[in-house]
């Protein structure tokens, strides 16, 4: 295959010809707000790309982490967040594809959740510190997400 | 509705229909562009010579839906909150099946106006005052309205058990979702944590922003999309109005934002206790359920591949938006409470 240019060059020369191109020569307000539509979507994908499975991987190592102190604290009242790691760590993905990765992430997501909520009721470092993998979260999802106001209106 | 040149044959069809004998034409249908979630157009109708601007108002297809709706809850809302006098476009015609125009439909009289959303963006400072105070009298008076005409909505038995129903609303759309939201389970948690006090359980308008609210030519405010309407907590309009400036500015409430809920707070006769930027916020981040109960699933249907629409792919975006305000909301109410702590 051909890895060069990477895809995320290839989405960035395909939003600057829409841009330059194609958009000055839009006079419908409609298919000017679906042009406008159609960038953020390619910025979105623009920046994930490239690094998709890497966070997606990273993000389940933190995840882990902070999981194992919550249980280690013996915040895990019910064991869910155990059960939840150990459903984790029996459907590892076998691969690098995305869709295999994605199925890991998504039982890691499962891990997170019950962390925050075995954790909310009790203020302190714990909690903070279980809230700051959601917020290492966040700024993945405004990283991908860009500048967001809605166009058309 | 997908089919702007079919249109007025299909409308005149219908009005005539709608009116045994009377000579119908139709003209100038034009789409109306700035809403998401419906197809909407106006045109130009006589009905036996009288000439009347009209809004029709559809569904998408399902595979190009963004918010999945009811348009008979919407019909009959608006049909008994306009024969109760609320300000609202006066609806007409109702065609459930959508056979005659292409789509379930609603048709409603066409109100002249600018959407306040564009006014409040070409206004100053005093001018968006003025506005922010009008947006208040206008929640006012839709909070106000008579619900024992809304037959056809479900009424809460308590404000305890709404609330309830709102945070397990969340969890189980989590749990239909087809990936872990983690974001929107440490939302209900926290909301089951931090209740503000209770309110009266009256109408809510499900969506209530500026670019829902219509300016007249005598600076009449009429308030347009009521698919989300509910019985609930009125203060879910506020925090709405509040979530909306983060997304479409110049916001109204946040200008000043006591002073909005002051406002509120005394001609509602609620009390600052009940109404005020805390609770407010709780309410942006709790009422957030109408708009992600009708966006997620399609979301869904997106990613399974049954849903193909530009839009929702677009929208996806507002996902890590609600996510953003999910965390910066509740972390400021908490610093505000632990402020409130320290100065006590």
């Amino acid at each position: 295959m051909i890895g060069r240019p990477s895809c995320s060059r290839l989405l960035e020369v395909v939003r600057a010809e829409l841009r330059s191109t194609v958009a000055p020569a839009v006079t419908d307000p409609g298919v000017a707000a679906v042009l406008g539509m159609i960038d953020s979507v390619l910025q979105s994908v623009g920046a994930r790309c490239d690094h998709e499975v890497a966070w997606m991987r990273d993000e389940i190592a933190e995840i882990e982490d902070v999981a194992r102190e919550v249980v280690e604290a013996g915040a895990d009242a019910g064991s869910r967040v155990t059960d939840a790691l150990f459903q984790l760590r029996a459907h590892r993905s076998p691969s690098d594809h995305t869709a295999e990765v994605q199925a890991e992430y998504d039982l890691a997501g499962e891990v997170l959740s019950r962390a925050l909520e075995a954790t909310l009721p009790v203020e302190g470092a714990l909690r903070e510190r279980v809230r700051s993998v959601l917020e290492h979260r966040l700024r993945r999802e405004v990283e991908i997400r860009g500048d967001f106001t809605l166009v058309g209106r | 509705m997908l089919d702007p040149e079919k249109m007025p044959t299909r409308l005149v069809a219908f009005l005539e229909r709608e009116h045994p004998g009377a000579t119908v034409s139709v003209d100038s249908y034009e789409q109306i562009l700035g809403g998401y979630s419906r197809l909407t157009a106006r045109f130009r109708t006589e009905i036996d010579g009288r000439e009347q601007w009209m809004v029709a108002r559809g569904d998408p297809p399902p595979e190009m839906s963004t918010c999945d709706t009811d348009r008979g809850m919407e019909w009959l809302t608006m049909r008994a909150l306009h024969d109760a006098g609320a300000p609202l476009p006066r609806p007409l015609y109702f065609e459930p099946e959508g056979t005659q125009l292409g789509s379930v439909a609603m048709v409603m009289a066409m109100v002249e106006g600018e959407s306040l959303f564009r006014l409040a963006g070409r206004s100053d400072d005093a001018d968006l005052d003025a506005l922010a105070d009008r947006m208040v009298d206008l929640a006012v008076v839709l909070h106000g309205a008579d619900v024992s005409r809304l037959n056809h909505l479900e009424v809460p038995a308590d404000w305890g058990g709404y609330i309830d129903g709102c945070i397990q609303g969340w969890r189980e759309l989590e749990g239909t979702h087809p990936e872990a939201d983690p974001f929107i389970r440490y939302l209900a948690s926290w909301l089951d944590e931090n209740r503000p006090p209770p309110a009266p359980l009256g109408l809510v308008h499900g969506d209530f922003q500026t670019t829902n609210v219509l300016v007249t030519a005598d600076g009449s405010l009429v308030a347009l999309d009521w698919e989300l309407t509910h019985i609930g907590d009125p203060r879910e309009d506020l925090g709405w109005c509040k979530w909306n400036a983060v997304i479409q500015p110049p916001g109204l409430i946040d200008r000043d934002e006591a002073g909005f809920c002051r406002r509120y707070a005394e001609l509602s006769r609620l009390g600052d206790d009940v109404v005020n930027p805390q609770t407010v916020a709780y309410f942006s981040v709790l009422s957030a359920i109408g708009a992600c109960q009708a966006l997620l699933p399609t979301v869904a249907s997106f990613a399974r591949g049954i849903n193909s629409s530009l839009v929702t792919a677009y929208v996806i975006g507002f996902v890590s938006t609600f996510h953003e305000q999910f965390l910066e909301v509740t972390k400021a109410i908490e610093a505000a409470e632990a402020q409130k702590g320290v100065s006590a």
